[in-house]
């Protein structure tokens, strides 16, 4: 890994969703990293010094980290993508107050996913990997049935 | 001391003059719009603070209103209030960086506190970036 890397985590209970959005990810060229339990985002926050450009977040660990979780997002320029199943509008508005850069709805599709990570990396000023990618309408297996506009 | 401005934008009489007069007691410079096309000509002709909009009004809604301030005024805080919420607008506001989503009927205490506070944080940011 280089510094040019963009990193990605995924801290999600969901092993299968984390799975395939690290491979998802992976076959857009980022570099990313799933971890499934409340214990190893401790772990990370606390003793990893890597910096991850972007980290999707189930609610769950989000709401449970809550202030650490902020702090190391501040500490790293991190952004912090929400992922929940069932939100409220109170839960929403939560989230909004923490300063989450996005909030996905379960199901989202790649296309949202794609959106997501184009809008962190456009505010950070580095350039997405998957256009060209995104131009064919498939990415390593994936279908991404793209909308060509979306990424610049 | 800087004299701190706030711009109300309301389609509904009643609220624009219940926060125009609280925040006038307040000390603040109080602007009012009754729709987003009359807050983007106030903008262009004033400085503000922080854009206090609600949601569900004519012509231009205010996420629609909050799009084109951050296009325009990027700086300026926006905080959304309906009286019709729901997850879809409070995404949407999420993603169009505003910086609060208050559900009405609001406490104007609350909702005092909370603009206050963005402001206060806004000052200090400025004074950091100063120094």
């Amino acid at each position: 890994m280089n510094e040019n890397d963009v990193n990605i985590l995924v801290a999600n209970p969901q092993v299968d969703e984390t799975e395939n959005l690290c491979r998802y990810f992976t076959a857009m060229g980022y570099c990313s990293f799933g971890i499934p339990d409340i214990k190893s985002v401790e772990t990370v926050i606390g003793s990893d010094t890597r910096r991850y450009d972007l980290a999707f977040v189930d609610c769950e660990f989000l709401f449970e980290m809550n202030d650490k979780l902020f702090q190391w997002s501040e500490e790293y320029s991190t952004e912090i993508v929400v992922m929940s199943s069932s939100p409220t509008v109170e839960s929403v508005i939560n989230v909004l107050r923490m300063g989450v850069f996005d909030c996905l709805i379960r199901p989202f599709d790649l296309h949202e996913l794609s959106r997501v990570v184009a809008r962190v990396l456009e505010r950070k000023g580095q350039r997405t990997r998957h256009t060209v990618c995104l131009n064919t309408g498939k990415i390593d297996g994936f279908d991404v049935n793209c909308n060509k506009e979306v990424v610049s | 001391m800087h004299e701190r401005s706030i711009l109300i934008v309301d389609d509904e009489l009643l609220i624009r003059d219940l926060l125009y007069d609280y925040f006038n007691s307040q000390g603040w410079k109080t602007a009012i719009a009754e729709n987003g096309e009359k807050a983007l000509q106030i903008l262009d002709e004033r400085e503000v603070d922080l854009v206090l909009s609600d949601i569900r009004m004519p012509t231009m809604d205010g996420l629609v209103l909050t799009e084109q301030i951050k296009e325009s005024h990027p700086d300026i805080p926006v905080v959304l209030m309906t009286g019709y919420p729901s997850v879809e607008t409070a995404v949407s506001a999420l993603r169009s960086r505003v910086v609060d989503y208050v559900t009405k009927p609001f406490n104007i205490n609350q909702l005092y506190k909370i603009v206050e506070a963005q402001v206060s944080s806004e000052e200090d940011h400025q004074e950091n970036s100063d120094e």
